[in-house]
C-alpha cells in the first residue's frame, strides 16, 4: 500500500493522521469512558527516594527498559543487515531495489517494529499515568519536536534531541515550575536551533 | 485611448500598454455560472422548507474558503502546510478579544484581524525558506497545537477551556431565520470572492511563477525568479485570507474557542476538503467543502453515535479511491486546468 502511494506523500501523511483519528474514535465508541483507564501492568510498586527527589519504581524501571530498547534499536539499525536495509530504503528507494531489497516486505516489517517501543512504553506508564483515547496526540507533539530537532531519519541526532527536549521539559516543569509551558518552550528551542542548523542536530539520512 | 478588438472567442480591450481579455466562448464560463446560480438560489427554497440546510451551506462555504488559500499557499510555497487553522485562531481571537473588550462590531474588528494574521504569518514566514519538506510539514502541524496550549496557559485571557463569549454578532436583524439566510449569502459571497481572487492570481503571470516554484524551485531560481520573495508573499497573503475566516467564525457564532478550531481534527477536515475536493485545485476546494459538510451533516442525522467513527473511515477510503479528488472526475473529461503537485518531501 505504502509503495503504491510513495509518490503522493501528502496522501500517505493525511491517511496516517486519519488512521490515528479512526483508532481514537473506535476506542471512544467501543469503550466509552470519561475517566482514564489504569492497566494492571505494574512491574514494581512503591517509590524510590533520592534525598528530596521521589520517583515511582515503575517509572525508574521504565527508564531502564527505554534505554535498553534504544540500545537494541541502535544495534539493530547499525549492525544487522535488515536494519541497514531499512536505512538504505530511507535514503534511496531505487538504489535499494537494485541491490535486491524487498521493498514491500521491508515496509511492512518497519511498520510493525515501530509499534514495539510505543506498546511497551504505554504498558509501562499505564499504571502511573492513565490511558485515554486522545493520549496519542500529546505524545505526537513531543515525538515531532524530537524528530525534527534530531534531523529526520538520523539515529544519533534523534537520541540527542530526545534527551535535550526531555531536559527542557524537566527544567521548565520542575526548576521553573511552569509545567504548562513545556511544549511551548520545546517548540521555541526547536525553532531557534533550526534557524542555526536548518538540517537539525545531525544531518538527516546520514548514517550515524 | 481605449481600443476594443473582437476576436472569434474573446474581446480584447487595450488601454495604452495594458490589455484585458474576456473570453466569449461559453464552455469557459458556462458551468461556473450555472453552479454559482445554483449556490445563490439554493438558500431561498431552503429558507422556507429546510432552514437547517443553510447552516450546512455556511459550513461548506467556509471549509472551501479555508481550503482555497491553503491551495494557493501549497502552490506558491511548494510546500504543504499542515496547520492552516493556526491563522483561524489568530484572526478569530483578535476579533473576539477586541469585540468583547471594546464592544466593537465586525467591521471594526476586521482590519485588526487581518493585521494580526498578516503579522503572525510574517513572523513565521521564514519557515518557508528555512524548513524543507517534512520539517516544514511537521513544524506547521505543531503551531496550532502549541497555540492551543497557549490558550490554556493564559486561560484568563483566551478562556481556553470554555471559549470567549459575548462577541458582537455578524448580523442582527431581529429575526433569527433572516439572520441565517443573510449570513448564508454572506458566506457564499465570501467563498466566491476567494474563488475569484485566487483563480485570477493562479491564472496570472504571478500564478505561473508560483506554479514554477511548486514544480521545481531550482529551475525557478535558475530562470531568475526571486523564489524567497514569491514564497513569502504567497504564504502571508494566503494566511491572511485564512485569518479572515477566523474573524467570520468569531462574529458568526458570537463565541470563539480555540479547542474547536485548533486541534488536529479540524485541520484534518480542511486537509480532506483540499485532497478529496481536487488535490489543491481551487474549484475542487468548493466541491470538497460542500461534499464534506453535507456528508457530515447527513451522517450526524442518520448514523447516530457511530458517525465519528464511520466519517473518517469513509474519507480514508475516498482519499485512496479518488486519486485526483472529486473535481478530478469532471476534469478527466475537460483536461485543461493546471494540476498542482503537492510536495511533502523534496
Amino acid at each position: 500500500m505504502i509503495k503504491k502511494y510513495l509518490h503522493t506523500e501528502d496522501v500517505l501523511l493525511t491517511a496516517l493522521l486519519l488512521v490515528a483519528l479512526i483508532v481514537e474514535q473506535a476506542a471512544n465508541y467501543f469503550y466509552p469512558i470519561q475517566a482514564g483507564v489504569y492497566l494492571e501492568t505494574t512491574l514494581a510498586s512503591g517509590i524510590y527516594e533520592f534525598g528530596e527527589i521521589v520517583v515511582p519504581k515503575q517509572l525508574l524501571i521504565g527508564a531502564v527498559i527505554a534505554l535498553l530498547m534504544t540500545g537494541a534499536f541502535v544495534f539493530f539499525f547499525i549492525k544487522t543487515k535488515t536494519g541497514m536495509a531499512i536505512r538504505a530504503l530511507s535514503q534511496d528507494i531505487y538504489s535499494s531495489k537494485i541491490v535486491g531489497i524487498n521493498v514491500e516486505r521491508l515496509y511492512m516489517f518497519t511498520m510493525m517494529i515501530v509499534l514495539l517501543p510505543v506498546i511497551i512504553g504505554t504498558l509501562i506508564t499505564a499504571p502511573v499515568w492513565s490511558l485515554e483515547p486522545q493520549m496519542g496526540w500529546y505524545y505526537m507533539v513531543t515525538a515531532i519536536l524530537v524528530s525534527v530537532l534530531g534531523g529526520l531519519g538520523n539515529i544519533k541526532g534523534t537520541i540527542m534531541a530526545s534527551f535535550l527536549i526531555g531536559f527542557v521539559h524537566a527544567i521548565v516543569c520542575f526548576v521553573i515550575g511552569e509545567p504548562r509551558f513545556m511544549n511551548l518552550s520545546a517548540l521555541i528551542l526547536v525553532m531557534v536551533i533550526l534557524v542555526i542548523r536548518p538540517q537539525g542536530l545531525a544531518r538527516s539520512e546520514s548514517l550515524w | 485611448m481605449v481600443e476594443t478588438e473582437l476576436k472569434r472567442d474573446r474581446i480584447i480591450i487595450r488601454l495604452g500598454t495594458k490589455k484585458w481579455e474576456w473570453t466569449l466562448e461559453p464552455r469557459y464560463w458556462r458551468n461556473t455560472l450555472i453552479w454559482a446560480a445554483v449556490l445563490f438560489l439554493l438558500p431561498i427554497p431552503c429558507y422556507f422548507f429546510l432552514p437547517g440546510i443553510i447552516n450546512t451551506m455556511i459550513s461548506a462555504n467556509i471549509y472551501a474558503a479555508i481550503a482555497m488559500p491553503l491551495a494557493l499557499m501549497t502552490i506558491g510555497t511548494g510546500r504543504m502546510n499542515f496547520g492552516p487553522q493556526f491563522y483561524i485562531g489568530v484572526g478569530g481571537y483578535t476579533a473576539a478579544l477586541l469585540s468583547i473588550a471594546y464592544g466593537w462590531g465586525p467591521l471594526t474588528t476586521l482590519p485588526f484581524a487581518i493585521l494580526t494574521s498578516m503579522l503572525a504569518a510574517l513572523l513565521f514566514s521564514p519557515l518557508v525558506i528555512m524548513a524543507r519538506g517534512l520539517y516544514y510539514v511537521l513544524l506547521t502541524l505543531l503551531l496550532p497545537l502549541v497555540f492551543l496550549e497557549v490558550t490554556f496557559i493564559y486561560t484568563d485571557i483566551f478562556k481556553g477551556d470554555t471559549g470567549l463569549f459575548g462577541i458582537v454578532p455578524l448580523l442582527n436583524t431581529g429575526n433569527a431565520k433572516i439572520n441565517f439566510l443573510l449570513i448564508g449569502y454572506f458566506s457564499t459571497a465570501l467563498m466566491f470572492a476567494y474563488l475569484w481572487i485566487i483563480n485570477k492570481v493562479l491564472k496570472s503571470r504571478y500564478g505561473l511563477i508560483m506554479a514554477t516554484i511548486n514544480d521545481d524551485e531550482e529551475v525557478a531560481h535558475s530562470i531568475g525568479i526571486n523564489i524567497n520573495k514569491v514564497k513569502i508573499i504567497a504564504f502571508v497573503s494566503a494566511a491572511t485570507l485564512v485569518g479572515i475566516i477566523g474573524w467570520f467564525y468569531a462574529h458568526y457564532f458570537s463565541s470563539f474557542a480555540g479547542i474547536t478550531y485548533l486541534p488536529l481534527t479540524f485541520m484534518l477536515k480542511i486537509l480532506l476538503v483540499l485532497m478529496i475536493g481536487g488535490r489543491a485545485q481551487v474549484f475542487g476546494c468548493v466541491v470538497g467543502g460542500y461534499f464534506i459538510a453535507f456528508l457530515e451533516m447527513l451522517m450526524i442525522r442518520f448514523m447516530g453515535p457511530i458517525q465519528p467513527l464511520l466519517f473518517p473511515i469513509i474519507l480514508l477510503v475516498l482519499l485512496f479511491v479518488l486519486r485526483e479528488g472529486l473535481f478530478g472526475l469532471y476534469r478527466k473529461r475537460r483536461y485543461r486546468e493546471y494540476l498542482p503537485t503537492i510536495h511533502v518531501r523534496r
